[in-house]
């Protein structure tokens, strides 16, 4: 039968770009679906896009589905023959109407009983009418961000479509879609190439879209697009400042890649601070910055859809709008450094943080009065615990500024440098700078400490309003963001060893209380204070997660802070039993204390199911048998041993002297029954074992890892 | 300027457009226009083109900045049903207007276009040329809360951007508005048409404005287009008893602007600014409803 490579190329209008390679999958994958559902056999397929078309091509398609055999069913047997065996009416009937001879019929035995039946040859269904049938719903089932209507206004879908290729090797597939009729007419890029022009087959698709100045392959576009602006910065003495983001948005916004490198005026660099510089290319102009030996060059590189600029035309309309832009950006932070930071503080009144939880204004006093908190815990000397509540006081002033108002992604570092500018200490710019991060899982850090603290408390306030407000994640939907608030909470308590989350959590909440906000928020803020810990030990674990620990480990280490009153949750530490964990996890002597451990709290549950009374180190003078003498004795150096390493923070040698215990651990279990006739020696067993439970959960909860066999 | 608003009109008038004129109250852009607004809703095909002048008080800079401006000049094209071919109708109309699209970069960057007060939305693309924006591209999807079909495209170009960007002129008040053997240069720009009411607008949008009377004014507006819309008292010459609807939106644009002083005068609240747009809606809508429900827009 014949294969052949399957092209098909939706002509659109410009699609935007945020929206491409998600839609050249989605169409992939549906018509995927269609050859698979059909049975149509194919080989690999490769999508392709540029913001005026959607395609793929799929290697190898079979041109219609295998030949098979199928039963075709007639009537009951008992009609279908009379008494001599002859064919009645009603099954002549029935094989007329199916084409077929009445003789092509016999007994066929089913379930529901005996019937005339033929065996029929089945299959054969070309490509073509799988396509034809399937392909206008399956797009319809496309859906987008932001979908429309065009024309009468039925159709709907991300752009309105004006051609359509579906090639079969070199045969035209008919679809249509839209009120489009497919053929092999394609259209070019709109001034190397327009079109329309044809393509012989599937094969030359690419090649001939490459000839009239489209390049298909977004991959291969981006490559080039990223090799000409190196090289043209390069040529301009400059290196590029790398953006992958902006690089993948500028190779979805051309047919072509085409680069060109401008200028500005060189004031703008020294007036201009960099990040300020940075933000206003790439947000109004898609513009790179150029980088120099020292700082930055008065050049941008930008990508264009073309490959030339034949009258200077296109350099020159970007370097007019380009100076423009930083002309407003310049007036902005002249404008802005006119009045101190400090003194935007009351314009925080009118700014809403979020409807349930009040004003910036508000957030800002809550906030530095747990940033104070916070950095007392973490002993942090006055001096700088003054920086920590000075930040936090400034760490919202920027968002009535001029230029946070045109460059919102400045926000923090905008105050940052107007703090700079004001002469607050560096301690306190820099802390305000660096407030968002992170933002993201690659993110950095704050670079200081009192940055990293700042950065908790707004986290911390963030999330007991949330929580409080009921805007606490739910499996589907997170609208407030605190998954990520929740992880970066988690980052930056993980750098403070010495900040316990669940009294940070308790003073987050409290923050509430007073009435700014209402006296619903302050009450809830208090209950839901559990809820917000157990979400913050889970991003604790996916963090750990994330960092190759397995899931068995982490609920090994969460186990010492969930569900316990009062317990503390220290993310740092919590790291490191972990850690020490995942290091001595593969001892032969460690797993089998894990198994022991096991039984240990099985034991105990069902003690204490029955009522038996046991209490660690009571009774033990009605020990007798030696296993058990020698575990008491083992267990007492353990705890001593455990005890004192725990304290300096030597997690692994605390592991260490655990699983020392196991031998004597095995030896009691093989010898001795714990659930003795005698109330006392069996209440002195419990207590015993009750000493290498405490033991066995003394680093992590050993209980809760999974042992193989 | 003048030859690109005469060549524009030839132009969309040789492709079946009414070419006509601005509307006579103050608007922010060419959509408010009543033959834009009302003949957008309803299944009638429209065709319409004019040259608006629209009023941002926010925007005003003294006619000092040589790109801001209190008030500019767009021109609009609305084509309802939008055409198959209307990008390129659109490219052969910068040729018209002497930019030649093969030595330029025109790109279609997504940029979809919403109304907050006129309770419109649209889809499309902000149209840039080497990197400037030039136009306004929107298939309008809902106008006065009513979802449209047929869709209606709209075109709008920036005159000043694609004039300044064409002559290399860096100043917007240095455009030349007409030739003028008469005036000394020979020749009559922007600055001297322009000039003393960016000056004069600027400071009444910022400095001068009466704020408690814009606010009675913007009250009475609204009662006055509620009053209209809600009329059910037949006029003495015996007309049937019936909404009057255009100067009920006259009201409402009056409102619109009123609210735009207020907001350049720094007198709104977030809050305050909310109520209002939403006060504004309502009235769009209302007027919407008030077209479709009469049948106009089959007329």
């Amino acid at each position: 039968m014949k294969t052949a490579d399957l092209l098909i190329e939706l002509g659109t209008e410009e699609i935007p770009a945020r929206m491409l390679p998600g839609a050249a999958a989605d169409l992939e994958a549906l018509v995927l679906e269609l050859l698979d559902r059909a049975g149509l056999p194919h080989g690999p397929a490769r999508r392709f896009w540029t913001p005026r078309r959607l395609a793929l091509r799929v290697d190898a398609v079979a041109g219609a589905t295998p030949a098979r055999q199928e039963l075709l069913l007639g009537p009951p047997a008992a009609a279908a023959w009379d008494a001599a065996g002859q064919p009645t009416k009603a099954l002549e009937g029935f094989a007329r109407k199916t084409g077929r001879d009445a003789a092509a019929f016999a007994r066929v035995e089913t379930p529901k009983g005996v019937y005339a039946g033929a065996t029929v040859a089945a299959g054969g269904e070309p490509l073509a009418a799988v396509l034809s049938a399937g392909f206008a719903p399956a797009v319809g089932r496309m859906t987008f961000a932001k979908m429309m209507r065009w024309g009468d206004g039925v159709a709907r879908f991300v752009r309105p479509v004006h051609w359509i290729v579906a090639l079969f090797g070199d045969e035209i597939v008919p679809l249509e879609l839209f009120g489009v009729v497919s053929g092999r007419a394609s259209r070019g890029h709109r001034v190397l190439g327009p079109g329309p022009f044809e393509v012989p087959d599937a094969a030359s698709w690419e090649p001939t879209l490459e000839r009239h100045g489209v390049v298909v392959d977004a991959a291969a576009r981006r490559a080039r697009l990223a090799a000409q602006l190196v090289a043209l910065s390069a040529a301009q003495g400059g290196a590029l400042v790398e953006d992958e983001g902006l690089l993948d948005e500028s190779a979805d916004i051309v047919e072509f890649p085409g680069a060109q490198v401008g200028r500005f005026e060189p004031h703008f660099v020294k007036d201009l601070p960099a990040e300020v510089l940075g933000s206003c290319l790439k947000t109004h102009q898609k513009g790179f910055c150029v980088r120099g030996t020292d700082g930055l060059l008065p050049l941008f590189a930008v990508a264009v859809n073309r490959p030339d600029d034949p009258e200077g035309h296109v350099r020159r309309g970007h370097e007019w709008v380009v100076s423009g832009r930083l002309e407003d950006a310049l007036f902005f932070w002249k404008e802005d450094r006119r009045q101190p930071l400090a003194a935007r503080g009351a314009r925080l009144e009118g700014i809403v943080f979020q409807r349930e939880l009040g004003t910036y204004a508000a957030k800002t006093r809550r906030v530095a009065r747990l940033a104070a908190a916070l950095a007392g815990a973490a002993g942090l000397e006055a001096d700088a615990a003054a920086a920590v509540e000075r930040a936090a006081v400034l760490s919202r002033c920027d968002l009535p500024t001029g230029l946070v108002g045109e460059f919102p992604e400045l926000q923090g570092i905008c105050g940052g440098l107007l703090a700079r500018a004001d002469g607050e200490p560096e301690e306190v710019a820099r802390a305000i700078y660096d407030l968002y991060l992170p933002s993201g899982p690659d993110d950095p850090l704050p670079a200081t400490r009192a940055g990293r603290l700042l950065g908790l408390a707004d986290r911390l306030d963030t999330l007991a309003g949330g929580f409080a407000a009921g805007l606490a994640p739910t499996g589907s939907s997170d609208p407030f963001a605190l998954r990520r608030t929740g992880m970066g909470a988690i980052r930056l308590a993980l750098s403070e060893p010495s900040i316990d989350l669940a009294a940070a959590v308790r003073e987050a909440a409290a923050g509430y209380r007073g009435g700014e906000t209402g006296p619903d928020l302050t009450e809830r803020a208090g209950q839901t204070t559990p809820a917000l810990l157990g979400f913050l030990v889970e991003r604790f674990g996916v963090l750990a997660e994330r960092d190759g620990a397995r899931y068995d480990e982490i609920a090994a280490a969460a186990a010492l802070v969930g569900g316990v009153a009062g317990a503390p949750f220290r993310p740092a530490d919590l790291w490191q039993r972990l850690a020490a964990l995942r290091a001595f996890r593969e001892s032969d002597d460690f797993l089998a204390l894990a198994a022991a451990a096991k039984r240990v709290r099985n034991i105990l549950a069902q003690a204490d199911e029955r009522g038996d009374g046991y209490a660690a180190g009571e009774g033990e003078a009605a020990l007798r048998e030696p296993e058990e003498v020698r575990l008491a004795a083992a267990i007492g150096v353990a705890e001593r041993e455990l005890t004192a390493a725990a304290a300096a923070g030597d997690y692994e040698r605390a592991l260490a002297h655990v699983a020392r215990l196991r031998p004597d651990v095995d030896l009691f279990f093989d010898r001795i029954l714990v659930m003795d006739k005698d109330p006392a020696l069996r209440r002195a067993r419990l207590s015993l074992l009750h000493r290498v439970a405490r033991a066995t959960h003394g680093v992590v909860d050993m209980a809760e890892l999974v042992v193989a066999g | 300027m003048q030859d690109m608003v005469l060549a524009l009109s030839r132009f969309w008038a040789d492709r079946g457009c009414v070419i006509h004129q601005p509307f006579d109250k103050e608007v922010g852009a060419g959509t408010m226009h009543i033959e834009t607004f009302f003949r957008s809703l309803g299944p009638a095909p429209w065709r319409v083109a004019y040259c608006q002048p629209s009023r941002r008080p926010a925007d005003g800079r003294y006619g000092l900045n040589p790109m801001r401006v209190y008030e500019h000049f767009q021109y609009q094209v609305i084509l309802k049903p939008s055409p198959a071919d209307v990008q390129d109708l659109y490219l052969a109309s910068l040729r018209a207007l002497g930019v030649d699209p093969a030595v330029h970069d025109i790109r279609f960057e997504e940029d979809n276009w919403e109304s907050p007060t006129l309770g419109a939305a649209g889809v499309g693309w902000q149209v840039t040329m080497d990197g400037m924006e030039i136009s306004q591209f929107t298939y309008f999807q809902v106008m006065g809360g009513a979802e449209l079909a047929p869709v209606p495209v709209e075109l709008t170009y920036g005159l000043e951007r694609i004039c300044m960007f064409v002559n290399d002129i860096r100043d917007i008040f240095d455009i030349p508005w007409a030739l003028a053997p008469w005036a000394p240069e020979g020749v009559v720009r922007y600055r001297a048409l322009r000039e003393r009411a960016e000056r004069e607008l600027s400071a009444y949008s910022f400095e001068e404005a009466d704020v408690d009377g814009h606010r009675r004014a913007f009250d009475e507006a609204e009662r006055e287009a509620q009053r209209l819309l809600a009329r059910t008292q037949a006029g003495p010459d015996g007309d049937a008893a019936a909404p009057l609807l255009v100067p009920a939106y006259e009201r409402v644009l009056e409102a619109s602007h009123l609210f735009n002083v207020l907001g350049a005068r720094g007198a709104l609240s977030v809050t305050e600014r909310q109520a209002m747009i939403q006060r504004i809606r309502r009235l769009a809508v209302q007027c919407a409803k008030t077209w479709l429900a009469a049948g106009e827009a089959a007329r």
